[in-house]
Protein backbone atom coordinates (compact mmCIF):
# COMPACT_ATOMS: atom_id res chain seq x y z
CA UNK A 1 0.00 0.00 0.00
CA UNK A 2 1.12 3.41 -1.37
CA UNK A 3 2.86 5.24 2.10
CA UNK A 4 0.97 8.60 2.15
CA UNK A 5 3.02 10.13 4.74
CA UNK A 6 5.78 12.59 4.78
CA UNK A 7 8.40 13.73 7.36
CA UNK A 8 7.93 17.62 8.34
CA UNK A 9 5.83 20.01 6.54
CA UNK A 10 4.73 19.68 2.71
CA UNK A 11 6.98 22.15 0.69
CA UNK A 12 6.25 24.68 -1.70
CA UNK A 13 8.74 22.61 -3.71
CA UNK A 14 7.58 19.58 -3.40
CA UNK A 15 3.85 20.53 -4.36
CA UNK A 16 5.33 22.50 -7.53
CA UNK A 17 7.45 19.59 -8.57
CA UNK A 18 3.87 17.42 -8.82
CA UNK A 19 2.05 19.66 -10.23
CA UNK A 20 4.77 19.87 -13.42
CA UNK A 21 4.84 15.92 -13.47
CA UNK A 22 1.06 16.32 -14.66
CA UNK A 23 2.16 18.33 -17.74
CA UNK A 24 2.27 14.73 -19.78
CA UNK A 25 -0.98 13.90 -18.86
CA UNK A 26 -2.77 15.94 -21.71
CA UNK A 27 -5.56 14.33 -21.39
CA UNK A 28 -6.24 16.61 -18.01
CA UNK A 29 -8.09 19.74 -18.30
CA UNK A 30 -8.38 20.74 -14.53
CA UNK A 31 -6.54 20.23 -11.42
CA UNK A 32 -7.68 20.97 -7.85
CA UNK A 33 -5.54 21.30 -4.69
CA UNK A 34 -6.37 21.59 -1.30
CA UNK A 35 -3.59 22.46 1.31
CA UNK A 36 -3.98 22.30 5.05
CA UNK A 37 -2.04 24.90 6.87
CA UNK A 38 -1.13 25.25 10.63
CA UNK A 39 -3.29 27.65 11.92
CA UNK A 40 -1.56 30.11 15.20
CA UNK A 41 -4.77 29.59 16.93
CA UNK A 42 -4.48 31.05 20.26
CA UNK A 43 -5.33 28.64 23.38
CA UNK A 44 -6.14 29.98 26.80
CA UNK A 45 -4.08 33.10 25.61
CA UNK A 46 -0.71 31.13 24.15
CA UNK A 47 -0.32 30.92 20.83
CA UNK A 48 -0.26 27.55 18.49
CA UNK A 49 3.62 27.51 17.48
CA UNK A 50 3.52 23.99 15.59
CA UNK A 51 1.39 20.45 15.34
CA UNK A 52 3.29 17.23 16.19
CA UNK A 53 1.53 14.37 14.27
CA UNK A 54 1.17 10.93 14.92
CA UNK A 55 -0.85 8.33 13.15
CA UNK A 56 -1.60 4.21 13.00
CA UNK A 57 0.23 4.41 9.99
CA UNK A 58 -0.99 1.16 8.62
CA UNK A 59 -4.78 2.19 9.33
CA UNK A 60 -4.54 5.58 7.78
CA UNK A 61 -2.21 4.56 4.55
CA UNK A 62 -5.28 2.34 4.18
CA UNK A 63 -7.77 4.81 5.20
CA UNK A 64 -6.40 6.96 2.34
CA UNK A 65 -6.22 3.90 -0.02
CA UNK A 66 -10.04 3.62 0.47
CA UNK A 67 -10.78 7.01 0.31
CA UNK A 68 -8.65 7.37 -3.15
CA UNK A 69 -10.67 4.00 -4.80
CA UNK A 70 -14.45 5.46 -3.32
CA UNK A 71 -13.68 8.95 -5.40
CA UNK A 72 -12.62 7.52 -8.36
CA UNK A 73 -15.78 5.28 -8.03
CA UNK A 74 -17.84 8.36 -7.57
CA UNK A 75 -16.14 11.27 -10.01
CA UNK A 76 -14.64 10.82 -13.15
CA UNK A 77 -11.06 11.40 -12.13
CA UNK A 78 -7.60 11.37 -13.91
CA UNK A 79 -5.84 11.14 -10.95
CA UNK A 80 -5.32 11.95 -7.41
CA UNK A 81 -2.59 12.37 -4.72
CA UNK A 82 -2.73 12.66 -1.48
CA UNK A 83 -0.22 13.83 1.52
CA UNK A 84 -0.30 14.37 4.92
CA UNK A 85 2.67 15.14 7.01
CA UNK A 86 3.74 13.23 10.23
CA UNK A 87 5.91 14.98 13.15
CA UNK A 88 7.11 18.59 13.51
CA UNK A 89 4.60 21.18 11.41
CA UNK A 90 5.01 24.55 12.40
CA UNK A 91 2.32 27.31 12.15
CA UNK A 92 2.54 28.48 8.21
CA UNK A 93 3.57 25.01 7.14
CA UNK A 94 1.72 22.67 5.11
CA UNK A 95 0.22 19.14 6.66
CA UNK A 96 -1.94 18.26 4.13
CA UNK A 97 -1.14 18.51 0.10
CA UNK A 98 -4.91 16.80 -1.85
CA UNK A 99 -4.11 16.71 -5.79
CA UNK A 100 -7.33 15.89 -7.90
CA UNK A 101 -7.19 15.96 -11.69
CA UNK A 102 -9.94 15.74 -14.69
CA UNK A 103 -10.73 16.11 -17.98
CA UNK A 104 -13.34 18.86 -16.75
CA UNK A 105 -13.43 20.95 -14.08
CA UNK A 106 -16.99 19.93 -12.26
CA UNK A 107 -15.13 16.31 -11.42
CA UNK A 108 -12.53 17.74 -9.99
CA UNK A 109 -14.18 20.47 -7.57
CA UNK A 110 -16.38 17.82 -6.20
CA UNK A 111 -13.99 15.29 -5.69
CA UNK A 112 -11.38 17.70 -3.87
CA UNK A 113 -14.30 18.30 -0.97
CA UNK A 114 -15.22 15.02 -0.54
CA UNK A 115 -11.44 13.79 -0.34
CA UNK A 116 -11.05 16.49 2.27
CA UNK A 117 -13.78 16.10 4.52
CA UNK A 118 -13.19 11.82 4.38
CA UNK A 119 -10.07 12.39 5.13
CA UNK A 120 -10.40 14.26 8.72
CA UNK A 121 -13.36 11.90 9.21
CA UNK A 122 -11.73 8.26 8.70
CA UNK A 123 -7.50 8.72 8.90
CA UNK A 124 -6.74 7.95 12.42
CA UNK A 125 -4.16 10.46 12.64
CA UNK A 126 -3.24 12.81 15.93
CA UNK A 127 -2.04 16.30 15.91
CA UNK A 128 -0.42 17.62 19.54
CA UNK A 129 -0.17 21.63 19.32
CA UNK A 130 2.32 22.67 20.94
CA UNK A 131 1.95 26.24 22.55
CA UNK A 132 4.43 28.50 22.57
CA UNK A 133 5.24 28.11 26.44
CA UNK A 134 6.28 24.30 25.15
CA UNK A 135 2.79 22.87 26.61
CA UNK A 136 0.52 21.56 24.52
CA UNK A 137 -3.21 20.23 24.02
CA UNK A 138 -4.69 17.49 21.46
CA UNK A 139 -6.34 18.69 18.32
CA UNK A 140 -9.53 17.39 17.06
CA UNK A 141 -11.25 17.44 14.31
CA UNK A 142 -14.56 19.20 14.38
CA UNK B 1 -0.89 -16.24 22.94
CA UNK B 2 -0.93 -12.76 23.18
CA UNK B 3 -2.68 -9.55 21.89
CA UNK B 4 -0.64 -6.59 21.35
CA UNK B 5 -2.32 -3.50 22.36
CA UNK B 6 -1.42 0.25 21.27
CA UNK B 7 -2.36 3.52 22.09
CA UNK B 8 -2.39 6.48 20.40
CA UNK B 9 -2.70 10.75 21.23
CA UNK B 10 -4.03 11.41 24.63
CA UNK B 11 -5.06 8.44 25.72
CA UNK B 12 -1.16 7.42 26.08
CA UNK B 13 -1.20 10.36 28.04
CA UNK B 14 -4.69 9.41 30.38
CA UNK B 15 -3.05 6.19 31.28
CA UNK B 16 0.24 6.39 31.06
CA UNK B 17 1.41 3.38 28.77
CA UNK B 18 1.96 3.33 24.79
CA UNK B 19 1.27 -0.18 24.81
CA UNK B 20 1.15 -3.48 26.16
CA UNK B 21 0.65 -7.31 25.52
CA UNK B 22 -2.53 -9.12 26.69
CA UNK B 23 -3.41 -12.43 27.09
CA UNK B 24 -6.29 -13.89 24.37
CA UNK B 25 -7.89 -15.27 27.49
CA UNK B 26 -8.19 -12.49 29.43
CA UNK B 27 -10.61 -10.49 27.18
CA UNK B 28 -14.43 -10.15 27.66
CA UNK B 29 -16.44 -10.52 24.77
CA UNK B 30 -17.44 -6.50 24.83
CA UNK B 31 -13.94 -4.77 24.29
CA UNK B 32 -15.36 -1.25 25.11
CA UNK B 33 -16.56 -3.09 29.12
CA UNK B 34 -12.98 -4.79 28.79
CA UNK B 35 -10.97 -1.63 28.72
CA UNK B 36 -12.69 0.67 30.59
CA UNK B 37 -12.28 -1.76 33.63
CA UNK B 38 -9.02 -1.88 32.67
CA UNK B 39 -7.64 1.76 32.57
CA UNK B 40 -11.29 3.01 33.71
CA UNK B 41 -9.69 7.22 32.95
CA UNK B 42 -11.13 5.78 29.66
CA UNK B 43 -14.55 5.93 30.89
CA UNK B 44 -14.01 9.79 30.24
CA UNK B 45 -12.56 9.63 26.93
CA UNK B 46 -14.15 10.00 23.49
CA UNK B 47 -12.41 6.82 22.18
CA UNK B 48 -12.81 4.28 19.17
CA UNK B 49 -11.42 0.73 19.11
CA UNK B 50 -9.74 -0.77 15.67
CA UNK B 51 -9.06 -4.56 15.61
CA UNK B 52 -6.60 -5.73 13.12
CA UNK B 53 -7.04 -2.81 11.19
CA UNK B 54 -11.04 -2.95 11.23
CA UNK B 55 -13.38 -0.71 13.56
CA UNK B 56 -14.74 -3.56 16.10
CA UNK B 57 -15.91 -4.33 19.61
CA UNK B 58 -14.67 -7.80 19.43
CA UNK B 59 -11.16 -10.22 19.29
CA UNK B 60 -11.25 -13.33 16.66
CA UNK B 61 -9.35 -16.35 17.18
CA UNK B 62 -7.41 -14.29 14.74
CA UNK B 63 -6.64 -10.99 16.23
CA UNK B 64 -3.28 -10.12 16.76
CA UNK B 65 -3.37 -6.01 17.48
CA UNK B 66 -5.95 -4.02 18.85
CA UNK B 67 -5.42 -0.33 18.81
CA UNK B 68 -7.35 2.35 20.94
CA UNK B 69 -7.69 5.85 19.16
CA UNK B 70 -8.98 9.37 21.14
CA UNK B 71 -10.72 11.62 18.17
CA UNK B 72 -9.00 12.23 14.77
CA UNK B 73 -7.09 15.49 13.80
CA UNK B 74 -5.78 15.29 10.68
CA UNK B 75 -5.81 17.28 8.02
Amino acid sequence: MKNCFKEGPITSDFIGQSIAHHQVKTNIGAHQIFLGQVRMDEIEGKKVVAIDYSAHEEMANKAFHEIRESAFDKFDLTCMHIYHSKGIVKAGEICLFVFVSSAHRKAAQEAIEYLVEEIKAKAPIFGKEILEDESYVWKENK
Amino acid sequence: MKIKVVYFGLIVDAIKIESEQIDRGEFSTNLNTFFEARHTELKKINYKIAVDGEFSNEISETTQEIALFPPFAGG
